[in-house]
This record gives structure tokens, sequence and C-alpha cells, in this order.
């Protein structure tokens, strides 16, 4: 997540006191803008094996864990939450390799996917399955769109 | 004193009306909005910083937010995050910080001292109360204190104390009604009732002190007369009372200290504040000025109770005097002195009786020190209690 927040231009921040849920906070500063920061908050899972269903990633999430990404934005949420999914290998030390002098691979992906708005979990159910889409590649230009909302501004971004 | 405010519930029990009006207050304006959070930033900042607040604390990771926030504004203000945090909660107050400098361990001090101090402090409000509440200006204070004055005393509040190195804080409120506003918040006052006189007790507390630290100061740089520069300012409401209280929280050791003033966040005054900072020369000098007055200014319309003890009259039309063993209104009973005064004939024959039949009796006028004699001058309204 910072390789690739770092590649697209922006911050990412973890607060002493962070929201339940929420692992990362990446931020956008946007000079002669206004609002001159715009943020989005990311919970990150790092899977391995991941089950894929239609096109889907289905990944298991504990029903605290889902409640914290399930809000409705401006009304629950005053910063928009996106689960993050990185798929890795089954072992770390696979996790990335030194490429030749001027490179170095991450392995495998991040994927993410909106939460928002989903109905909450019954009391009794401890917890869900969920789905990313495997079209919703976390690239830098994809990340940004997500911080300032807007892909005409996010190709500017990216090509500034 | 460093150190970062991670309380989720402290956080929580925040209102965002509370941090928008502390924002609003310091210079900070809207640059954003949305249903959610408003984005505000310090223009007038070289290089200006923005900091994010949600319009409901019900949202998720609000604690989080008001951390974030207070991380933002104690590097803007460079002060402590416990400061601010106190200032948000108590918006609605005019603040005084009494900071001193102890021996020992930062954040204790003396128990002798520390009730030295909150003695001090607390007659250093009730001069500004006292100023306040009457446009005469009198080098000593009534002893009766004005209703008004009383009143208001029973509305200030001791904050707990801060470390640092030990801080005492005095809260006066300045609204009534002040309550958590339901949103949408109507920016930036609120719809609370001012409470004027106590703003004036604040302020004349403010400027009354500032005199009397100018006075000391000016003494130690000339060293010629004591009493010119106190007596000078009492026309502007300098006192005794003020410089005995200000002498008194510094306590016997005269432990430096400094006086820090802040006006509630939705109510600015005109009236721009800075650190008074107090060291032992200035506290003694106080002191001394504060005797000064007293044995060379009058305390105007004192009344006396007590029993006459000496009855002089050297002839028949000459002055007739006579001495109460008494004390001033309002005092304890523990500190009865002798007063001196001059009456007429009539007047007379009534203190020949009183003392004939053991009666108290009871008079008004200016207390006036002639040598070690305290004389009361311009008596009237000489009667015999019943």
């Amino acid at each position: 997540m910072q390789a690739i927040a770092a590649a697209a231009g922006l911050r990412v921040t973890k607060e002493e006191l962070e929201p339940e849920g929420i692992d990362l906070q990446i931020i956008q500063d946007r000079k002669g803008l206004q609002p001159r920061t715009q943020r989005i908050e990311v919970q990150v899972k790092a899977r391995t094996g991941v089950r894929v269903v239609d096109e889907n990633f289905r990944v298991d999430l504990r029903a605290k864990q889902f409640h914290a990404l399930n809000g409705v934005f401006q009304v629950d949420y005053d910063v928009r939450r996106y689960l993050v999914l990185v798929t890795v290998p089954d072992h770390f030390s696979e996790y990335y390799r030194c490429g030749d002098e001027d490179h170095l691979r991450f392995h495998n992906r991040a994927y993410w996917a909106d939460l928002m708005g989903m109905p909450d979990l019954p009391s009794s159910q401890a917890s869900t399955t969920v789905s990313v889409p495997k079209c919703n590649l976390l690239t830098s230009e994809a990340l940004v769109e997500l911080v300032c909302g807007d892909h005409e501004e996010a190709v500017r971004w990216m090509s500034a | 004193m460093d150190v970062r405010v991670i309380d989720a519930d402290s956080l929580q029990a925040r209102a965002p009306a509370q941090i928008f009006t502390y924002l609003t207050a310091h210079g900070w304006e809207v640059t954003f909005e949305d249903r959610g959070s408003w984005a505000l930033e310090q223009s007038f900042v070289e290089d200006p910083v923005e900091v994010w607040l949600p319009k409901n604390r019900q949202i998720r990771g609000y604690p989080s937010r008001v951390a974030q926030l207070l991380k933002v504004l104690s590097g803007v203000e460079n002060r402590s995050e416990l400061q601010i945090l106190f200032e948000i909660t108590h918006f609605e107050s005019d603040i005084q910080r009494f900071r001193c400098f102890p021996e020992g361990v930062s954040g204790t001090m003396r128990l002798e001292e520390g009730e030295e101090t909150l003695a001090g402090l607390k007659k250093w409000v009730l001069s500004g109360a006292t100023l306040a509440s009457s446009a005469n200006r009198a080098a000593i204070q009534p002893r009766r204190k004005p209703l008004m004055a009383t009143r208001f005393m029973e509305q200030v509040r001791l904050a707990v104390p801060e470390e640092g190195s030990f801080i005492w804080t005095v809260m006066v409120p300045i609204s009534v009604d002040a309550k958590d506003s339901p949103l949408p918040i109507v920016a930036p006052g609120y719809s609370d009732t001012f409470d004027v006189f106590n703003r004036r007790v604040t302020t004349a507390l403010f400027s009354s002190t500032k005199l009397a630290f100018g006075a000391a100061q000016e003494f130690l740089e000339d060293r010629t007369s004591l009493a010119r520069p106190f007596k000078e300012r009492v026309v502007d409401g300098l006192s005794a009372n003020l410089c005995e209280a200000l002498c008194q929280a510094g306590g016997e050791r005269r432990v430096p200290y400094e006086l820090s003033f802040s006006w509630a966040q939705h109510r600015p005054a005109s009236v721009s504040p800075e650190v008074l900072r107090f060291g032992s020369e200035e506290i003694r000098v106080l002191g001394d000025a504060a005797e000064e007055l007293r044995n060379t200014e009058p305390e105007e319309g004192v009344t006396i109770q007590g029993y006459v003890v000496r009855l002089i009259r050297e002839s028949g039309s000459g002055p007739k005097r006579i001495t109460i063993a008494g004390m001033p209104d309002g005092v304890s009973e523990d500190r009865v002195g002798h007063y001196w005064l001059e009456l007429d004939a009539e007047e007379y024959d009534m203190a020949m009786r009183a003392h004939g039949d053991d009666k108290r009796v009871r008079v008004t006028g200016d207390i006036v020190r002639r040598g070690n004699r305290r004389w009361l001058s311009g008596a009237y309204g000489f009667s015999i209690i019943s």
C-alpha cells in the first residue's frame, strides 16, 4: 500500500488512535485546491489462496471488520472507507523479489472493494463473506481516483 | 508538557460545536463543507494548514478525528494538547491560569504553599469582582463586599491542577445556558445569554493586575518612592487588596509565578490578554506596597461595632474623643481593635451612657492610620445598639 500510494504521489498515515477496523489513511495534498486535502481510509487484508467465484475474490470478514466498512458516507463516516485485499504468496519470503538493478517486484496484487451502504449483519451472525471484484485492481491511478473521487482529476494528477 | 490525548472517551465527549467554536475563535476559516464535515484553514499563516472536523460526533472514528485535530493544533499553537482540550471543553468560560514555580519536583508544591496560594487567588478574584461592582476607586476596598461580588464568587470554579510546573486554573463562566448545540450549528456564535458582569470582572482582573505589575516594575527600576507608582494607579483600579492577594499567592517564600488570561472562545473581548510574570522581587514589592497603602490611605465607609473603652474631654468646648474596642462589620470576632474618633456633645453624652450601661455602640467613618492609632475620620451615624 505504501509503495502504491507513493507511486501515486499520496501520503499514507497511521494514526495513534486509529478508528476501529481501519489500518491506514491515504491523503492527497492538493495545492491550490479546496479542500486542500482529500482522504480515504482503508482496511487492508492480506490473504493467500483466495477463492474466486464469477470473477470476484471471496473474502471472509468477521462481523466487526465488516461493520467498520459498511456504513454510509457522510452519515456514518466523514471519510470514504474501502476494503483492500492484498493477495500474497503462501510463504512470506515470496512477497517481493529484487529484480535487476533497477527494480523490485511485489507479489501478488492488491484489489479494492466498496462495501459502503451494505446492510448490517444480524446480531447473531459472527462473520460474512464479501466479494472483491477482480477488475478492481489497485493501481496508483485507481488509488488516486478513490481518494479524490473524480476520474478526470485523477488523470490530471497522474500526468502533472 | 508534551503529551498526546488518546483517550477515546475524552475525545468523544467533545462536541463538534465546541471544537468549531474554538477553531473559528482562533482564526480558522471554513474552506470546504459537505454533509459530513468541514475543512478549515488558518489563512493568515504563511504555509496554511488544514484540519477536518466531522459535523456529527456519532460518526465512526470520531475520537480519532479529534485526536488528529488536537495534534495539528498543538503544533500550530505550540501549546500542549491538554491545554487546548481544556479550552475547547470550557469554551464558555474565561480562564485565568496561575502557573507557579515552586522548588522541588515539577507538578508538586508544599501543602502549606498551596494553601497560601489558593487563599491569595481567592482574594485576587474577589478584588476583581469588587472592582467591577462599583465605579468608586479606592486604595482600600470596602470590607463589606457588594452583593454582586459575593454572588459572582459563587460561580467561580477551580479546575484540576495541571503539571508544568504547578498550574492552578480559575474559570469564570461567561454564558448562561451554554450547552451542546444541536446540529446544524449556528456558527460562529451561540444563542446563549452573555453574562456582562462576569466578563467585566475578568477584564477588571486583567487590567488591575497589569497595573500592579507595572507599578512594581516601576519601583524596582528607580527605587525612589514605593508609594507613588501604586497610589498613582489607584484611580485606574489598583488597590491594597489586589496587591495583598498577589503577594499572598506567592506564599511566604515569594515563589515566582505567571498569570495568563484567556477569554471565552465565542465571546472575544476587546482587551488583548498577555502573560504577566511576577518574580520574587515583584511579589515582595507588592506586599510592601499593600502595607504602605493600608497605612497611608483611608479605608472608606467602614462601620465599627464595639464597646466604648475610653472617654476624653479636656474642656467643655474642646474636642470630645472616645475609643471603641470593636471591629468592622464583616470581620471575625478575634480581630478586635481600638478605633479613635471625635464626637459632638450629644453623641459624646450617648457614648458616656453606653459606657455606663455596658452597651455596644455603632458608628461609620473612614479609617485613617496616624502613627500606631486607627482613627475613624468623618464619623457619622453614632448610635447605641439596643
